[in-house]
């Protein structure tokens, strides 16, 4: 087993959302690399092959869904987890992120911090 | 009436008619009778005198014969022919003489004598005529001549009439010799003459050739001319007759020329009528066979006249017997004929008034008698074949009164009635005018269907939006005229919600973002509804659908969509940033009061969250946007989840939760939509409790409906408020209390949902001791469609 920390690409272009979420990520012993942007995100992922992407919907550039799709659709990419994170809280949304392949969809003010993170540790890590 | 009086006009007019008739013919016959016995009379007559005259002729004929007879043949005997030729002059011979003689006396002969060439007699019977020159008689230039000659003359010497017969002497050379001459005492004539019955008709005549009347039983008649002769006639004839001192007038007949020529012609008989005389008068007249003269009867036919009258007044007289005795006659038969006739007649009587019992017998012997019989056939054929019809025509005549009084009073009926239906039809009228205005002002397309979809009415909007005309649209399949689609999937059939509405007989709606594609193929998004049309039985007839361009509305949908993701998202993120900021904090270590402090801040930020939340939620099912998809969902599963959520402050308050469900219920609902609810119902449920207190959750199902139950241990619902819960935003004092930071809105969220999903909630509750909220739910649920 590689001992090396999962890498989570945050994909957000609210500041103080990006920096609290890195700040706690690496509270928690994850390496943490943040994207302003959809394209800038995808740029990241090709470079650094994170493990998990949270993934906001609003985003300048390129969307989350957009986003998505192409991480989905690159088989470089698909494997990699997407965690959405917005701030969209209609079924339509979720719905959709989830028809594109998202893993997860929370939205940021219905769910604490502490929560996310195990939702992300689950995620990451099904069997335990 | 009486017999009489039918029986004599009908008498009369045949007595009558016979009398007229027999008089006519007698009357006719009478003239005929009278004329034909006078035309017979006096043919009778006619013929009679005209034998007597025949034979009056023969008898002069013949007594006329023997003297020129003797006289021819003595001009034929040769010993006179010998003589003439070579005579001697003046010698009589003896002989000769002799031969003279002998003829003359035999046969009355007066005279007989030879005449030279000259006209001297040189040979007579009678010494008398020797050596007189007879040459001015007619006879010797007749005979001379070389004819024979008859002639009546008055003799020189005796100067009487005499009868003188000449033949001419041809000697040898075939010249003229001589001529002999014989004479008649005309005695011998006249005695004949006026013995001849032809006297006793009347006048009587003998006449020459020249109309002058030598004898005549009428003695003035004698030596009168029964022709008009001339001057110069009469003077020749005087001369040559010699009659000397005779004056020879001409007798009263008219027209006897034609009778003299004619008699030189040989025509027998002649009439003449003198109508200038009273008594009319007929001449008979017969020319003497081979000589030159005439026997004249003289006729009158007075008594012809006479007996003719008699006879007719016999005959008249007859005729008239005859008339009366007929009249009479016929009035004894008439009556003898009429009797049967006015049986009959009695007898037609009886039966025309009905009496078809009677019969009658008439034995004539004739067509009265067949006929009687006939009309007893008659009588009796009607009296077995409609015998007692007229009672059964009475019955019948009052059963059809009583009838057509029903019917009377029937058509007054139908009349009313009719009269209301006008009234009606007329109100109808106005009502389908107005129906009509108000359709076609109506600000929405309104379609009207029969139960196989086939459009009916379709108002003005409807055509504009479908862009089909009325004329196009009626009688058509609404799928034909109205494309609906979905607009986000518009090339998947849309369903055939008329059809749907009548099977069901249950109003329903588009489904969201329906839009309809235009004959034109431009699109308008709609909006609406279909319900069905249903008479007094329940039976569905039709539908109607109406709709609306919805296309602003849509927009403004569209806009508010946009709002609420906007307005969400631009919410929340804020407050997200703000939960995890505090929360962050709280991981520091900080003093007390700080923590304290920032608890509170996150406790509000919470509550801020929460209610955005429920404010957005709230938006949507106003607006009707909230996403229902139903599939079948496991509802004790979702209701465990619920529960599970809740964990935390159950295990905090120390509440006891007690589970009643049997078995798994499974309905066709939108899992999520239902675990909102729920969570709404247990939440409260667990909030409002007291602590240590129960929560008691059951789920039953039945036949018909789905039915939950919370029942909690909490504050309860004071009384006055049970009816407000579930109104926006209110919450009632006592949980105001207990729990300041409830937004009102959960149990506004539920009675929506529920009553959508066409079931009902009960909410019992008693203060300090619980509530309960039993919500049912029919199996057949229906679509989350929900308008403010």
């Amino acid at each position: 087993m590689n001992n090396k920390p999962p890498l989570i690409l945050v994909a957000e272009d609210d500041h103080f959302y990006s920096k609290i979420l890195r700040n706690k990520l690496m509270r928690e012993n994850y390496e943490v690399v943040v994207a302003e942007d959809g394209q800038r995100a995808l740029d990241i992922t090709n470079q650094q092959h994170p493990d998990l992407i949270l993934l906001d919907l609003i985003m300048p550039i390129m969307n989350g869904f957009s986003t998505l799709q192409n991480l989905k659709s690159n088989p470089e990419t698909e494997k990699i987890k997407v965690v959405i994170i917005s701030n969209l809280g209609q079924d339509s949304d979720r719905e959709r992120a989830i028809a594109l392949g998202a893993e997860g969809y929370f939205v940021k003010s219905d769910i604490s911090i502490n929560d996310l993170v195990k939702e992300i540790s689950k995620t990451l890590s099904p069997l335990r | 009436m009486t017999i009489k009086t039918f029986k004599l006009p009908l008498g009369i007019k045949i007595i009558l008619g016979t009398s007229i008739l027999v008089s006519l013919f007698g009357i006719i016959t009478l003239f005929l009778v009278t004329s034909l016995v006078r035309n017979s009379l006096s043919d009778s007559k006619r013929e009679t005198i005209t034998s007597a005259l025949l034979e009056q002729v023969q008898e002069t004929s013949h007594l006329l014969d023997t003297a020129s007879i003797s006289a021819k043949l003595l001009s034929e005997s040769g010993e006179v022919i010998t003589y003439m030729d070579h005579r001697s002059p003046i010698i009589q011979d003896k002989k000769i003489l002799d031969l003279l003689n002998s003829f003359g006396i035999g046969r009355g002969l007066s005279a007989v004598y030879l005449l030279d060439s000259k006209g001297l007699c040189i040979v007579s019977t009678d010494s008398t005529f020797l050596n007189n020159n007879y040459s001015f008689r007619s006879y010797f230039k007749n005979s001379i001549s070389g004819r024979q000659y008859e002639e009546m003359a008055i003799g020189v010497t005796s100067k009487k009439a005499g009868f003188y017969f000449s033949s001419p002497i041809f000697g040898q050379n075939n010249s003229i010799v001589g001529v002999v001459v014989t004479k008649l005492e005309p005695e011998t004539i006249y005695e004949n003459l006026a013995s001849s019955s032809v006297n006793q008709y009347g006048n009587f005549m003998l006449a020459d050739s020249d109309g002058v009347v030598i004898y005549s039983n009428n003695k003035d008649y004698v030596y009168r001319s029964l022709s008009r002769l001339s001057d110069k006639q009469v003077q020749e004839i005087t001369q040559e007759k010699k009659f000397l001192d005779k004056k020879i007038a001409v007798l009263d007949f008219a027209d006897l020329e034609k009778f003299v020529i004619q008699g030189k012609t040989n025509v027998n008989i002649t009439e003449v009528y003198n109508q200038n005389l009273p008594n009319q008068k007929f001449l008979l007249a017969q020319k003497v066979s081979r000589h030159p003269f005439y026997l004249i009867s003289e006729v009158e036919t007075g008594n012809v006249g006479v007996t003719a009258g008699r006879i007719a007044t016999v005959v008249g007289g007859m005729i008239g017997t005859a008339v009366i005795a007929t009249a009479l006659l016929q009035i004894l038969f008439l009556r003898f004929m009429f009797a049967p006739l006015t049986k009959l007649r009695e007898y037609a009587q009886k039966l025309a008034t009905g009496r078809l019992e009677e019969r009658i017998s008439i034995s004539s012997g004739d067509e009265l008698e067949s006929l009687a019989e006939n009309l007893n056939l008659m009588a009796e054929n009607i009296k077995s074949k409609y015998g007692g019809l007229e009672e059964r025509v009475v019955e019948d005549a009052r059963e059809l009164h009583s009838t057509l009084k029903t019917v009377e009073t029937k058509n007054n009926d139908l009349e009313k009635a009719s009269k209301a239906m006008l009234n009606v039809m007329s109100d109808l009228s106005a009502e389908k005018d107005r129906v009509e205005t108000i359709l076609t002002s109506i600000g929405d397309g309104v379609f009207v269907t029969d139960t196989e979809g086939k459009i009916t009415m379709i108002n003005r909007l409807a055509q504009e939006m479908s862009g089909y005309r009325e004329d196009e649209a009626l009688g058509k399949r609404y799928t034909e005229i109205f494309n609906f689609r979905q607009e986000k999937s518009p090339d998947e059939p849309y369903p055939d919600f008329v059809n749907e509405v009548i099977k069901t007989g249950q109003i329903g709606a588009f489904e969201k973002k329906t839009v309809i594609v235009r004959k034109d193929s431009t699109i308008v998004s709609v909006l609406d509804s279909v319900a069905p049309l249903i008479d007094h039985d329940g039976k569905v007839f039709g539908t109607v659908t109406v709709f609306r361009d919805s296309t602003r509305e849509r927009e403004l949908e569209r806009g508010k969509d946009e709002f609420l993701s906007v307005a969400s998202h631009q919410l929340r993120t804020p407050l997200g940033g703000m939960r995890w900021g505090i929360e962050s904090l709280l991981e520091e270590s900080l003093p007390k009061e700080t923590k304290e402090t920032i608890d509170q801040l996150y406790g509000n930020c919470l509550r801020m969250i929460h209610l955005v939340n429920d404010l957005l939620n709230i938006s949507r099912i106003d607006q009707g946007r909230i996403t229902d998809v139903p599939v079948k969902t496991n509802l004790k599963n979702i209701i465990n989840e619920v529960v599970n959520d809740l964990l935390p402050t159950i295990e905090q308050m120390k509440l006891k939760i007690r589970f009643d469900i049997r078995k798994p219920v499974w309905l066709k609902i939108d899992p999520h939509r239902f675990q909102e609810m729920f969570e709404n119902i247990a939440s409260n449920a667990v909030n409002y409790n007291v602590p240590g207190g129960k929560v008691v959750i059951s789920l039953k199902q039945d036949a018909e409906k789905v039915v939950i139950t919370v029942r909690d241990t909490g504050v309860g619902i004071p009384k006055k408020d049970i009816r407000n819960i579930g109104t926006k935003f209110f919450r009632s004092q006592n949980a105001l209390q207990v729990k300041a930071d409830g937004t009102g809105l959960g149990m506004y969220l539920v009675k929506k949902y529920v009553s959508a999903w066409g079931g009902n909630i009960k909410i019992e509750s008693q203060e300090k001791k619980g509530s309960t909220v039993t919500i049912s739910l029919p199996l057949a649920v229906k679509p989350l469609k929900i308008y403010e």
